[in-house]
């Protein structure tokens, strides 16, 4: 028992110099940046643009910004650690933007040396700046006290519960090391004092291709089986729902719809020629319709779900020519290949080929469910 | 007649040394009646023992002498050292030349039966032990009326002569724990105890554990309860609180209420508690490890009011935590030490003006004054005194540990104190016993206050079932219908 008690006391007093071996980090000598922004330069240079908390309680502005112009990211932290009283981490980092010009030349070099350093996680968002990045981020916006907070909060809300696909630096990487998924990331324009999302940015591999705007990018994300509760505002040529209007009145008919629940499922139907079939099934309610319509009537109720599907329809298939063209496969159809053919062997020039060339098809099964408690 | 008197009483001087004043009142030639004035009834002396003696003349031997006296507990006695002991409890000794006879017409000081004062519930009966074990006994006795409550009588102690008595249920107990008991308490013959606190601590498994190995409760509903699950009570003289034992851990955040609550409000209120001490422990740990070396987990929300708040505080987190955590402790040792009305105001003013102060002083922060309060609150949920002591002499190393290391540290005691419990036992029984060994009654079921089956389509029966068959010990033995 002597003994024990002995070398219970030597391994406390030996634990309790390796004290001094832990490098603490305390939070308020931290300099902690919450967003990073990347311009590119010509030579390979970086912009780089820090917001970094700055709370204090006298001042309304909750952050400060600070860029340097360097060659990588590592070393534009180490001339802003030299700019700022406390040093200078990345753990908080929540989102990191890019402009267009870095996002034309490919972004990889930047994300893959973020993903190296074990204190930024994998869910930290990306997105792109329409225009430069420091600008966005530097400008002095008088209604919001931090930029790199209000970034994130706006960006999650939109991804939770709103049109924009998921965009983190691991749907990232997923995206672009499969073969048979592009990645998809949205938009940051500045408008005045506020920000504002844009729009989607597709990419090929990794370098931006092209955009496409907010109700493209309801569609995009509902084909990715993602999209939650969300208001879709279509228009119906007049003369097709003529037959149950009950008011007259010029131009087309919109209707609001929220979708309430939907199913997507695409199947490969032919290798040669490739074709898709994509079948999507939605529950939705209608929210708003412009026109008195006259839901007494069953045909009445089936022919706006068939008109609602037609719209839809030519939508989408209007969205996936776009991703056609561009030749980024947002949707993921090449995953769809890769799971149905057996000794596919792709690689991603051979699915490139492909894709522009298959022949998508998409059908649209709505079922309206509620018409709200008019009745 | 006086020969005989005066040969008692030096007989008496000589073993009291003459301090205390024994009333020696003769009542023949030969027979006299000895006790001590303040300890003895005096109604029952005259009618039960001074009438009867005064109304014979010869008494042959000490069974004649017993017939006499018309008093319940009765005993000849071979000598006069053996009639002290007694008679220091207040009992009369009635000597003859060559007899002795002791009979009980004890009266001594104890209070009414009370309500439960520490451990209070809003249901369930008032009733609390009391410092007079026959009391005690008493209410054990008609709380169980059933011959199987054992009774088992032991005398402890040199000096104080303290009589304790182990109830158990003869037919519900484990054997080997009553030996375990008997023993134990045989062994400290010599030893002096005051009361079943001290007594407690003087039984217990493992001397140097902080935990405590028993329950100790003033509840005579707890008590009888126990006593039916199979545990040992043990009552000491001249104390009103009473061993339980054997225990295990969980046995320590179960309240007595929980049963009448019903089972989903009891259920939730053990939740409840187990969550109060996840609080009462982890709580402060995890502000000083995240402020000190994992500034990453914050949640962005929080991080700018944190920040605010840091800013102006001087001490690194740790000692910002301790000096908080010990002014916690200040106000409470000294709240418990003051009269109730003092005691309660100085506990607001102490919270209120030191919390408030110390924050505008830029001394601590005020998430700090928060997270403090509430661990004190959850370790004040737990309805066992002695366990939310223990509780919160846990977090110091841990708060202490997680400065220096971070999250690894507060891994680190808690580990330790893992291991501690489950090598802990209590009466020889695992102390961690839901845990470890792997559980094989429905500890969990009981402790889930499940409702009993009352038929076979009864839901509590298939809640039951339902619940076994995700246990991993049954889908092992491939059993999971009984």
């Amino acid at each position: 028992m002597k003994s024990m008690w002995k070398i219970a006391v030597l391994i406390i007093i030996s634990l309790c110099l390796l004290v001094g071996c832990v490098g603490t980090s305390v939070l308020e000598k931290l300099g902690l940046s919450v967003a990073v922004g990347f311009d590119g330069l010509p030579n390979n240079k970086l912009n780089v643009t820090s917001v970094i908390l700055n709370p204090t309680t006298e001042s309304a502005k909750k952050s400060k910004v600070i860029s340097t112009i360097a060659n990588s990211s590592k070393g534009a932290r180490i001339k802003i650690n030299s700019m700022i009283s406390h040093s200078s981490v990345s753990g908080q980092i929540r989102v990191v933007i890019f402009d267009d010009q870095l996002g034309k030349a490919g972004v990889s070099d930047v994300v893959e040396n973020l993903t190296r350093d074990p204190f930024l996680g994998d869910s930290i968002y990306l997105a792109m700046s329409n225009g430069s990045a420091h600008e966005l981020l530097s400008h002095n916006y008088p209604q919001i006290p931090d930029i790199g907070t209000h970034l994130y909060e706006m960006i999650q809300q939109h991804i939770e519960d709103d049109w924009v696909p998921s965009c983190t630096v691991q749907d990232y990487r997923s995206a672009m090391y499969s073969i048979g998924s592009d990645a998809v990331l949205p938009i940051l324009m500045k408008k005045d004092d506020s920000v504002e999302i844009s729009g989607l940015v597709l990419f090929r591999n990794d370098k931006a291709v092209g955009t496409i705007g907010q109700s493209e990018g309801y569609l995009l994300k509902l084909l990715r089986g993602k999209q939650k509760e969300y208001l879709q505002e279509i228009g119906i040529d007049r003369i097709e729902l003529e037959p149950h209007l009950v008011s007259h009145k010029g131009g087309k008919v919109r209707v609001v719809i929220s979708n309430i629940g939907s199913k997507v499922r695409i199947r490969l139907t032919s290798m040669k020629p490739l074709q898709f079939q994509v079948h999507v099934h939605m529950n939705v309610e209608l929210q708003e319709i412009t026109d008195r319509y006259d839901f007494s009537k069953n045909e009445a109720k089936k022919l706006l779900e068939k008109k609602i599907g037609e719209e839809l329809q030519k939508e989408t298939d209007q969205l996936i020519q776009k991703l056609q063209r561009m030749n980024s496969d947002a949707v993921g159809f090449g995953n769809v290949y890769r799971s149905s053919v057996r000794n596919a062997h792709l690689t991603r020039d051979k699915w490139g080929e492909k894709y522009q060339k298959a022949k998508i098809q998409t059908q649209f099964h709505v079922n309206l469910i509620r018409t709200g408690t008019i009745e | 007649m006086t020969d005989f008197v005066d040969t008692l009483r030096d007989q008496f001087a000589l073993r009291f040394q003459d301090h205390t004043k024994i009333v020696i009142r003769a009542v023949s030639s030969n027979t006299a009646v000895c006790y001590l004035p303040e300890l003895v009834d005096t109604d029952m002396l005259n009618k039960f023992i001074l009438a009867p003696l005064l109304q014979v003349k010869w008494i042959p031997n000490s069974e004649d002498l017993m017939r006499i006296l018309t008093v319940g507990e009765v005993k000849p006695l071979e000598s006069l050292n053996e009639a002290i002991p007694l008679m220091m409890k207040g009992w009369a000794y009635v000597a003859t030349t060559d007899i002795g006879v002791v009979a009980n017409v004890a009266n001594l000081p104890k209070r009414q039966i009370g309500a439960p004062e520490n451990e209070t519930t809003i249901l369930g009966p008032m009733l609390a032990f009391s410092e007079s074990i026959e009391t005690s006994t008493a209410l054990l006795r008609s709380s169980i009326p059933d011959p199987s409550l054992r009774n088992e009588e032991l005398h402890f102690g040199n000096k104080r002569h303290t009589l304790i008595r182990l109830m158990f249920m003869s037919d519900r107990v484990e054997e080997n724990c009553v030996n375990v008991v008997r023993q134990r308490i045989e062994q400290l013959q010599n030893n002096d105890v005051t009361g079943s606190a001290e007594l407690l601590h003087m039984i217990q498994d493992n001397d140097s554990s902080i935990f405590p190995q028993m329950l100790l409760t003033e509840r005579v509903d707890l008590a009888s309860h126990s006593l039916l699950e199979g545990k040992i009570i043990i009552l000491v003289d001249g104390s009103q609180l009473a061993i339980i034992g054997p225990t295990e851990f969980t046995d320590f955040f179960l309240s007595t209420e929980d049963r009448y609550m019903g089972w989903g409000i009891g259920t939730f209120l053990r939740c409840l508690r187990m969550l109060a001490l996840f609080i009462s422990v982890y709580l402060t740990p995890a502000y000083v490890a995240a402020l000190t070396f994992h500034y990453e987990i914050i949640p962005s929300s929080l991080l700018v009011s944190l920040i605010e708040s840091r800013s102006k505080v001087p001490f690194p987190p740790l000692f910002e935590t301790l000096i908080l955590e010990i002014t916690m402790e200040l106000l409470r040792e000294a709240g418990a030490r003051l009269p109730t009305k003092v005691g309660q105001t100085m506990g607001i003013v102490g919270g209120i003006v030191i919390g408030q102060a110390a924050v505008q002083a830029g001394f601590t922060s005020n998430i700090l004054i928060m997270l403090v309060a509430l661990a004190a609150l959850g370790s004040f949920a737990t309805p066992n005194y002695f366990m939310s002591s223990t509780l919160r002499l846990v977090r110091y190393p841990m708060v202490i540990l997680a400065g220096f290391w971070g999250s690894i540290g507060i891994v680190f005691m808690s580990l330790l104190v893992v291991i501690h419990l489950i090598r802990q036992t209590s009466f020889g029984q695992p102390y961690f016993y839901a845990i470890h060994p792997k559980d094989q009654s429905n500890t969990l079921s009981q402790d889930m206050l499940m409702p009993e089956p009352k038929g076979l389509t009864s839901t509590g029966h298939s809640i039951r079932k339902f619940i076994k068959s995700f246990r991993l010990s049954s889908l092992w033995a491939g059993d999971i219908d009984n």
